[in-house]
């Protein structure tokens, strides 16, 4: 039963990323500017005219704001919104359940550590690298490694707990992401630069 | 427990001064709803009825919906100490918002006796007093209790009914419940969202203390119903329900379509919903309306995130313990009421969420200093998270107090604060004083800022009619893309969608 579930959760997964071949990239929401941080800096300091500069050096630079602007961007690819319709709902919900049974787990290696580090790790390529990287491309380091262990997620939490409860959740969840692949299109704006529309005459 | 106790005075007075500070000038001018609110309640304490002349009303006619009565009437309060102005306007928000601290220490105080766990009991007894400092401190918190917002009233009562459901569950005692069930009551008649979260926590109460099998019960369920029938009966009405149709995140689809509405609507209450759970919304952008946050700041500051998702964590670990009921019960049904409505995720919707949130990162903070051993390493945590934490607060203080009133004029009603004293200093030159209706908030302003100016309402066609021609008349229009040659001045006003401006125009000089 539960080898029969993971396939279906593959092949929904998979229906789900094959929804964003439409779009030619990702939308600047991912991806550092400096050109936006000098100008975010600029917003910042215009009220403080007569201040000593010290001073609003000391609140307003670089140093501190490329972390905080990092961290927003890091944030936007865990944002459940995203998360839901680029691994769809069940996916997500798999890699929610895989970081938990792998913290909670008691006798951790140094491949659990690994593992949880590269995923941390992945969405900052995605950050950092230009945006016009195309979608099938970008799936290989900022899907796929996420999907395998969503699949490892949904497993670890079908094998423990009460198995009927968790089943029906799984089923649900599965049922969700089944119908939300038909109406995804309407969540990507946020997300997706459609390809250009090429009229032939 | 008197060290504790002192503690706690001095984060009450922390959140007091926080939230009382300049309250008048920052945020920048009363918002729309606040001015209504204002007018609303100094017509009700000088007349006794409303704007629209209805005697002591249970529901208050606005713009674009109907306000629920607490605020309006708490306002009608501070107004007769302390006159027409911003600060009475805002007071209520401003000291709800503070009880709110001493309200959550004594609930979680309630939950940690309850605990069959001991240990944990011991572990956690300092939970209640890092709760209730962050709360003191946060930025969701302190935006809301600054204005003249509904919700904080709704949250403080809200919190208040659970504390003393907790309350009644350790003692039994029947005032106790009374007590809850008044305070959820009143929330209930606080904020459009309290209308879900207060049935839900009453029908909750009712499921837990099992009513149905006690007949005694019905001397305090008869009297809930009865309490709150009007506001249910008026919720299905046009007007009760006009507001959710407004905001409603399903009424954008035609009818016809019925395989939307089928399957698409519950797609999109769960996209709404988890949204609320965002941390990109916790913890970097916020809702992203300018009126609900500080730029650059999301709910939660940055430096709590790893406390946050450790105190999650912790409360998932526990087993049978009613702290992690309660606040996990907290968490995920705070978001229910909100996620009906666009834009989601909404802070002001979601202005409950704000405790379940601080509890989690006060455990997540606990929980990893239990799990250091030796002392001076706890002391170092200690000293590089207080670090982080005084860093952002500042920062936060230093973007509230000096950015945000300058950068945020027009999310609020400074701008037509300055239209209305603009006028005043006109208006002896003029006979006529005209407004043109697109600026559809302006009347509301000048009844609260100056009720001593005349002024007429036209509709945008009107042309200077010729039985005014004689006289000089002062016309207040929104801008139409052109400088015209009698143009006074210009005032920006709050971005309201088409108006950025208004033109105060001479005829007949």
């Amino acid at each position: 039963m539960k080898k029969i579930i993971l396939v279906i959760t593959a092949i929904i997964e998979l229906l789900t990323l094959k929804a964003w071949f439409v779009c030619e990239s990702f939308t600047d929401i991912f991806h550092y500017s400096s050109i936006n941080l000098t100008y975010q800096l600029e917003i910042y300091i215009n009220p403080f005219k007569g201040t000593p500069i010290w001073f609003i050096r000391l609140f307003h630079n670089k140093f501190i704001q490329i972390p905080i602007n990092f961290l927003r961007f890091y944030l936007q690819f865990w944002d459940v919104r995203f998360g839901s319709i680029w691994f769809s709902l069940i996916g997500y919900f798999g890699i929610l359940a895989g970081v938990y049974y792998i913290v909670s787990n008691k006798k951790k290696t140094v491949y659990h550590w690994l593992v949880l580090i590269i995923l941390m790790i992945l969405p900052c390529f995605e950050i950092i690298l230009a945006p016009q990287i195309a979608i099938p491309f970008k799936s290989l380091y900022l899907w796929f490694p996420f999907i395998l262990f969503s699949l490892y997620g949904i497993y670890q939490f079908l094998t423990h707990g009460k198995g009927k409860k968790r089943l029906m959740v799984i089923f649900l969840l599965l049922l969700l992401s089944l119908l939300s692949i038909f109406f995804i299109s309407s969540e990507f704006s946020r997300y997706c630069n459609l390809f250009p529309v090429i009229i032939k005459k | 427990m008197k060290s504790q106790l002192l503690l706690l005075v001095i984060i009450f007075l922390l959140g007091f001064f926080l939230r009382f500070i300049d309250v008048p000038n920052d945020p920048p001018g009363l918002y729309i709803d606040e001015a209504s609110i204002g007018y609303n309640a100094y017509t009700i304490l000088t007349t006794g009825k409303d704007q629209y002349g209805i005697p002591h009303p249970l529901w208050f006619q606005s713009f674009g919906d109907y306000k629920m009565p607490v605020y309006i009437y708490l306002v009608a309060g501070t107004m007769a100490i302390f006159g027409k102005t911003e600060f009475a306007v805002r007071l209520p928000s401003v000291i709800a918002g503070t009880l709110t601290i001493p309200v959550l220490y004594l609930f979680l105080q309630e939950l940690l006796s309850l605990e069959t766990d001991k240990i944990l009991q011991k572990k956690l007894r300092y939970l209640p007093l890092l709760t209730s400092f962050f709360l003191a401190i946060s930025t969701w918190h302190l935006q809301f209790s600054r204005g003249g917002f509904e919700v904080t009233v709704g949250t403080l009562f809200y919190l208040l009914g659970c504390y003393l459901f907790i309350f009644y569950k350790k003692n039994r005692r029947i005032k106790s419940i009374i007590f809850c069930l008044l305070s959820f009551l009143i929330a209930l008649y606080t904020y459009d969202i309290f209308r879900v979260l207060s049935l839900l926590a009453l029908l909750f109460i009712a499921w837990e203390e099992r009513v149905y099998k006690n007949k005694r019960a019905l001397y305090i369920i008869i009297p809930v119903i009865l309490i709150s029938l009007p506001l249910i009966l008026f919720s299905f009405t046009s007007q009760g329900s006009h507001r959710f149709f407004a905001t409603s995140a399903f009424s954008n689809f035609g009818i016809k379509d019925i395989f939307f509405q089928i399957f698409f609507s519950p797609l999109q209450y769960i996209n709404n919903y988890l949204s609320f759970f965002s941390l990109d919304f916790l913890f970097s952008f916020g809702d992203g309306i300018g009126r609900h946050q500080v730029q650059s700041f999301g709910e939660l500051y940055h430096w709590q995130l790893p406390f946050f998702l450790a105190g999650i964590y912790f409360l998932l670990r526990q087993r049978k313990s009613i702290l992690k009921y309660a606040t996990f019960l907290l968490f995920f049904t705070t978001p229910l009421a909100g996620a009906v409505a666009v834009p989601s995720p909404h802070a002001l919707r979601s202005l409950p969420l704000v405790i379940p949130c601080v509890i989690f990162v006060s455990l997540g903070i606990l929980f990893l200093l239990q799990k250091i051993k030796k002392n001076k390493y706890k002391v170092a945590t200690i000293v590089v998270i207080s670090l982080f934490a005084i860093f952002e607060f500042l920062l936060y203080i230093q973007f509230y107090y000096v950015n945000y009133p300058q950068n945020n004029v027009l999310d609020w009603g400074s701008g037509y604060k300055q239209l209305v004293s603009t006028v005043g200093q006109m208006k002896k030159k003029y006979k006529y004083i005209v407004i043109d209706s697109t600026l559809q908030f302006a009347p509301i302003y000048f009844q609260f800022y100056d009720s001593s100016i005349p002024f007429t309402v036209v509709s945008p066609s009107w042309n200077e009619s010729n039985s005014w021609k004689k006289d000089s008349v002062l016309y207040i229009r929104p801008y139409f893309g052109r400088v015209p040659h009698d143009l006074l001045e210009n005032i920006y006003l709050p971005v309201t969608y088409p108006t950025i401006f208004a033109q105060l125009l001479e005829i007949n000089k």
